[in-house]
């Protein structure tokens, strides 16, 4: 149960530790911004008592007739101003969605700035899969 | 955990609150995002995760996660809960019999492995010392990932449990830096079926918002807990969890 048998010792290269923290740094401020514009988008609606779009139930269950959700982020856009509650909580939800694929360009950025070919093919075909997941999705709506 | 929750939102949402299952599903998906990121943004910082390991395999998963999303309705779903649940428990006992390994045994890394830099180290908490560990079985993991991100846009989950043993089991990564990959590349996986679910009418902002900030919580006292502990006191952890959700899948998928 050694682990000095590892012993291939492989440091970290710079490049890549700066890669770890931008990416940490996205992730965390993308996760926060979008969790306060949601929990905004909450407290308009528990101070309003108004969604915006569909019917809710509030009586400890949620109705089954919900309505559907905006068909894309244009919906969402569409009834900010004046802010809606359930398009500002739609925005920060959009806001976590993307926040996982801004990480995904951040990395893109550096493995481009290193010249790493091989992850640059990489990560250019999972943002190209991430792109087409919107448009595959209006397609079939 | 490298787990991202979904098995128990998806069907508390749509058995115990009536919402239909695609908007349950959406509303999972997200929350899994809110997740995986909170989680992996410390577990980033704290460099167990392997960022190469993670942006390989994301090929896989993202691929998967669309394919998956576009195929709910299309196949039965109760077929992949038995499917799916007999996976588990194969996964499940391959875990018990490595149960006492700290570490994996060093391992002779693949062509690929090797021209794609997946080897890494990183500090164990519990140990005291650097690890250094390198992979191997890339080609395996990947096409292993597709099925996760297939499970993952179908089911509403995060996968994180064949990501884990993608990387435990063919790589031959420590536990830490697979669960912590695994958080990683949920989120992007997440997102790429969210995308579809978000298109298509099947995010409901005010279903998925509460349940967001709700699990969000959760999750930010998972990921501090999971550095402190031992390797095999998390594998031995994962076994009963695998068990449990193998048995309410298969139990889902026989009564339908």
């Amino acid at each position: 149960m050694s682990t000095r048998d590892h012993a291939m010792s492989h440091g970290n290269s710079r490049p890549a530790r700066q890669l770890e923290d931008v990416i940490s740094l996205i992730l965390q401020w993308g996760v926060t911004i979008s969790a306060v514009v949601t929990l905004a988008g909450l407290l308009m609606l528990l101070f309003t008592g108004q969604t915006g779009q569909g019917p809710l139930v509030f009586a400890g269950r949620l109705s089954p007739d919900l309505g559907p959700g905006p068909s894309g982020p244009t919906e969402v856009i569409a009834h900010l101003l004046p802010p809606e509650p359930g398009a500002v909580m739609g925005l920060g939800l959009l806001l976590l969605i993307m926040t996982p694929i801004v990480r995904v360009a951040a990395s893109l950025g550096v493995f481009l700035r290193d010249r790493d070919r091989a992850y640059i093919l990489i990560t250019s075909l999972v943002l190209v899969v991430l792109a087409v997941s919107f448009f595959l999705g209006a397609g079939a709506a | 955990m490298g787990l991202g929750g979904g098995i128990i939102i998806v069907p508390f949402l749509s058995l115990a609150l009536g919402v239909p299952m695609r908007m349950a599903l959406g509303a999972s998906l997200v929350s899994i995002i809110a997740t995986s990121s909170g989680a992996a943004s410390s577990y980033v910082a704290d460099r167990l995760t392997n960022l190469r390991v993670g942006m390989f395999l994301e090929l896989g998963t993202t691929l998967g996660a669309v394919t998956g999303a576009l195929l709910v309705g299309v196949i039965p779903t109760r077929a992949l809960y038995i499917l799916f649940g007999a996976l588990l428990l194969q996964s499940a006992y391959s875990l018990y019999q490595r149960r006492r390994q700290e570490l994996p045994a060093p391992v002779e890394p693949d062509h690929w492995s090797q021209r794609l830099a997946l080897q890494g180290e990183y500090y164990d908490q519990a140990l005291g010392e650097r690890v250094t560990y390198r992979a191997t079985g890339a080609w395996p993991a990947l096409a292993t990932m597709y099925g996760a991100g297939i499970a993952s846009g179908l089911l509403g989950i995060g996968s994180g449990i064949f990501k884990v043993l993608a990387m435990d089991g063919i790589m031959r990564l420590p536990m830490k830096v697979s669960t912590a990959t695994s958080n990683f590349m949920i989120g992007v996986t997440a997102a790429a079926s969210a995308g579809v679910y978000f298109a298509r009418g099947d995010v409901n902002p005010i279903l998925t918002g509460p349940v967001a900030i709700g699990v969000l919580v959760g999750a930010r006292i998972g990921a501090h807990l999971m550095t402190r502990l031992r390797n095999t006191v998390i594998r031995k952890a994962f076994i009963p969890i695998l068990v449990y959700v193998a048995a309410e899948m298969l139990v889902k998928g026989i009564r339908g």
